[in-house]
Parts: C-alpha cells; structure tokens; sequence
C-alpha cells in the first residue's frame, strides 16, 4: 500500500479566520476513508484542497509524490469530486454527465459512455434528454455522480452524497460508489454523518473538529450540552435519562465535546450480567463491522447516542452478541480527551 | 392623432416605395450599431467577467467608475471622439471622423461600460456552487470562464439587448463624429433630428416608427431564442 497523499503543516484561512489545521495526514491508495464530524468541523474544505479546487494558504500537499504546485493537468484531472449540492449545468442530462469527457476532449463513444454511466447510478437513457430542472433532489444527485463516473477517475471525493435523498437515491448512490472502487480500483474519500454505512465500507475513518483531525480511527464524540453533579463533575444525560459521569471534571465546562476511543468502550451481554447488577450504560446492539482481522467494530446506541466500541473476535465469540442485543455499555472515563 | 396615423402610414409608403434615402438610413444604423455591438461584446464579455469573478484590489474603484460610466452621455461621449479623431487629436492621423468607423468606436464607447457592468453582475449572481462542481470535475480556467457565461446566458442576452437599444437610439455621437452625411453616415436618428429641424414632423415620426420596430425585431428574436434554451 502506498501513499497516495500526503499534507503537512496544512491551514486553510478564509477572512482571516483559520478554518482547517492538519500537521501531517497521510492517505493510502486504493482505499475508502471516511471522514466524520460535525457541521463547520472543515469536511468540505479539506475535500476542496483534497481535489485541488482551493490551495492551502499555508503548508504542503504531496498527490503520489509531486507537490500540488508542480502537477500536471492529467493528474489533477485524475481527481474529482462530487460536492455537497452539486451544481448541474443549465442543460440535458446528457450534457450534464458528458461535461467531463468535453472538457478532457475524449468523446468517442459518448453515447454509450454517458448511457453507462446513467445505468450505474440507476437512472434509466430516457433521463438523458430531461433538462436539469425537471429532477429531484436525488435524481440530481445521481446525475451528478454519473458525470464524474463517467471519467473512471484514479480518486472520487463524496462530500455527504446522500444527504438530503431519499431512501432509494441513498442505496442507489452507495452501490454506485463501491462499485467504482471495485471496478476501476477508484481511492473513495467519503464524508458523511451516516456512521453506520461509514462503518461498514471504510477501510479509515478520519475525524475532524473545528478544523483539526483529532484521531484517525474510530473514536465516539459525545457532544454538548453537559450538566453538571453535586461536585463539579460533567455529566451527559441522555435521552432515556441515563447518565454518564465523568470522573475528575470539575474544571471543564458545560460545552466541552468529549472524544472516547473506541478501545475505551466495553460491552457486556445482558445474558452474561444479571442486568440489575449492572450499574454502566444500558443500549442496543445496532450493527457489527469487522474493523481488523482479529477485531470487530461495535455500534451501540445508547438513549439515542451511536457508541463504537472495539471488541476482539474472540471476545465476540464468548459473548455472542448479535444486532439487536441488550449490552451494558461501560465507558473507561480515565482515558478520554476533551476537545 | 394626426401626426402618428400619418407617420405611421408615410412610414409603410416609405419602406414599400424603398426611398434610397430612407434605406441607406436604416442600412448604416444597422451596420454601424451590429459592429459597435460585437465589438463591445468582444472586449467588454472577458472584462465583464473578471470583474465580476476575482477579487483583486480596487475592485469595487473599478466597479464604481464602470457604473458611473453607464450614465455617460452621448454627447459627451461623441465630443471626446471628436477631439480624440480630429486632425489634431491624438487619432486624427488615421482621418476617421466623419465616417462609420468613427460612429463605431463612439458606440463602443458607449456600450462597453453596460455589456461590462451587466456582465459581472450576471457572474457575481451565478451559483457560487458552479465553480466549485467544475473545478470538482477538472476544468481549467478558460473552461471555467465559457460555462460560467453560458451558464450566465439570459442576463448576458439582457445585457447585450440594453447596450444595443442604448446604440441603436443614440444621437450625439453619430451627429458630432459622424456628420450626418447623406447616404454615408446619417443614421435613423440624425435623420429623425434633420426632419424635425426641417419641420417635417410625418417623416420624423415615419422614422421613428422605422427605429421602434428594429427594436422590437431584436427583442423578438431575442425572446424566441430564450425560449428554445428554456424549453
């Protein structure tokens, strides 16, 4: 596996104001990463610089060993990226999804490429002669897919690409996506706050907050707002009304944003423990990935919270758990950090 | 009432006799407001959309001198051509005034400033998101500068229709640099002003009427156009 990117010393400032700070990041090729993290955390910006629509204002981006300054025209063409809302040209779909090709001068076959490309994402040839403004949001979006399928490009960049689609464009999209990697060998960035799917397709997963990666894995951010107990300590109290305190926090404040690694986290079947006797978190097994070969990634959902947690194989085996199951959920409060 | 039933009928009996006069009018208006058109556009598209897309400093100097000089005056405009493309002017080697070139570049005067002030507002008001898909896709910059005007295509429609109604009406420059020579230079406004000098009204309307329907044919045209891109 070999380095595809590679960023240091990395800031990115709009208005003076710095939006994004990456002191080295490393991405591999012929991977899917996904990125997470709230809204205004710097998903789309470092997905701007990623694709080279913006240039860092400060540090070094390296794509495949050539710094961003000294790369010709093919390589960055090799890069593209669908962002969040994309815009569809005032045209057919067909000159929507042919755009691409225009712009490389590569038009032989484009008929049967733009007709492709339209079957990938689940769209039918009669789309090709709508004109951009007779599609739905999720149609548009799968058009928009297309045209940069179309390229079987090196590197696609998804900047939340099933948000705000219904149900059948989401699935759609996915399938698509995963599609492009399997077939042209295509490194996928993904971001989207949909943890589950990211879980379930990364190969990475990276976090960002407020314009900083905080870890490159899986970790749990557990969000304002806080309360606080009798001595001073953070309290999260979740939607069902359980509470996790937070040893030793007196001094933080009330909007801290907390960050758990997954390695952190425990589960218990509640066959195992007698659940009365069991004094930690109580949640529902939501899904189980396999993270690495000898260890699992646990989504737990907790009074309407997602926890990862990450459990041996073995481990997995003697509990037996299964999507759906009853845990005790118990958080290792002495190892987390605050953002 | 009088007057404008009997201009609008001199105005038919003008065009169906095809008075050589009348001809050579609509003629050299047309000829000489087309090139002050695409040369406008020509110069005025490229500026237009670097005032409109990057930011550099003094731009909003440059936008403001470029708004102020919408309200230019044709006379004005034909007065600094004159002395520019008079014998002792600085042009007056190249023996342009009293010709259709010398109206041309009074007109281009004229219309530069709307083609590039209607043109930036157009590209300001584009979907930032644009930029951002075609850059997304790898379009380099003169790509990026031909989708983003036609992208911006109605209001640039917009503004080439306003530059050549404010060209086609114009007198005082086609007067002063021009010289409303018969067959020559005079366009449908000195024309228009000449009858009226002379108090013959009926033709003066006539050809009023004559100018109004070039308009019109151009916006038509325009319109249907709009039209078959929208549809």
């Amino acid at each position: 596996m070999s380095n595809l990117y590679e960023l240091n010393n990395i800031e990115q400032h709009y208005d003076g104001k710095k939006v994004l700070s990456i002191d080295n990041l490393t991405l591999d090729q012929n991977q899917i990463i996904g990125f997470f993290g709230p809204n205004g955390s710097g998903k789309s910006t470092l997905f701007s610089l990623l694709s080279f629509v913006s240039k860092p204002s400060l540090g070094k981006i390296e794509f495949q060993g050539i710094e961003n300054k000294k790369m010709n025209l093919d390589a960055r063409q090799s890069v593209v990226m669908v962002p969040q809302n994309p815009y569809l040209l005032k045209r057919s779909v067909f000159d929507n999804v042919a755009y691409g090709l225009k712009l490389r001068n590569d038009t032989s076959d484009i008929n049967e490429r733009v007709y492709e490309a339209l079957a990938l994402v689940g769209l039918d040839i009669s789309f090709s002669k709508r004109k951009w403004s007779q599609l739905s949001g999720g149609e548009a979006q799968r058009v928009a897919l297309a045209a940069r399928l179309i390229l079987k490009p090196k590197v696609l960049i998804l900047d939340e690409p099933t948000a705000g689609v219904d149900t059948n464009s989401a699935q759609l999209i996915k399938e698509a996506v995963l599609m492009a990697k399997q077939k042209w060998n295509t490194t996928l960035f993904i971001a989207s706050h949909d943890h589950n799917w990211l879980n379930h397709i990364c190969d990475k997963k990276v976090a960002l907050f407020q314009g900083e990666i905080v870890e490159s894995g899986s970790v749990n951010l557990l969000f304002a707002p806080w309360e606080k107990d009798s001595n001073g300590n953070l309290v999260k109290v979740f939607l069902d009304g359980q509470r996790l305190l937070i040893e030793n926090s007196e001094h933080k404040k009330r909007d801290s944003v907390v960050m758990v690694n997954s390695d952190a986290i425990t589960l218990t079947s509640m066959e195992l423990e007698n659940s009365l006797e069991c004094h930690a978190l109580h949640g529902v097994v939501s899904s189980i990935h396999q993270q690495q070969e000898d260890f699992l990634l646990i989504e737990t959902t907790v009074g309407g919270v997602c926890l990862n947690s990450k459990i041996s194989r073995a481990e997995m085996q003697k509990q037996k758990l299964l999507p759906g199951d009853k845990v005790c959920v118990t958080v290792n409060t002495e190892n987390i950090c605050y953002i | 009432m009088n007057l404008f039933t009997d201009g609008f009928n001199q105005a038919l009996e003008l065009l169906l006799s095809g008075n050589n006069s009348v001809y050579s009018a609509i003629s050299a208006t047309i000829t000489v407001s087309t090139w002050s058109l695409l040369i406008s556009l020509l110069i005025g598209l490229p500026l237009g959309f670097a005032l409109g897309y990057y930011k550099f400093p003094g731009k909003s100097i440059v936008r403001t001198i470029v708004d102020t000089l919408l309200a230019l005056p044709t006379v004005v405009i034909g007065l600094i051509a004159y002395t520019m493309l008079s014998q002792s002017g600085p042009l007056g080697e190249f023996n342009l005034l009293f010709s259709q070139s010398a109206i041309i570049i009074g007109q281009i005067v004229l219309g530069l400033p709307i083609i590039i002030a209607l043109t930036a507002a157009q590209v300001e008001s584009v979907d930032k998101r644009l930029y951002t898909s075609l850059k997304g896709l790898g379009a380099r910059p003169i790509q990026i500068l031909n989708a983003t005007l036609i992208e911006a295509r109605f209001g640039i429609m917009t503004a080439a229709v306003t530059a050549y109604g404010r060209i086609i009406t114009e007198i005082g420059i086609s007067m002063m640099v021009g010289g409303n020579i018969k067959y020559h230079t005079r366009t449908v406004t000195t024309a228009i002003a000449l009858e009226t000098g002379k108090g013959e009204f009926v033709t003066g309307i006539a050809l009023g009427i004559v100018l109004f329907a070039m308009a019109l044919m151009v916006n038509i045209s325009l319109s249907i156009l709009k039209r078959g891109w929208t549809q």
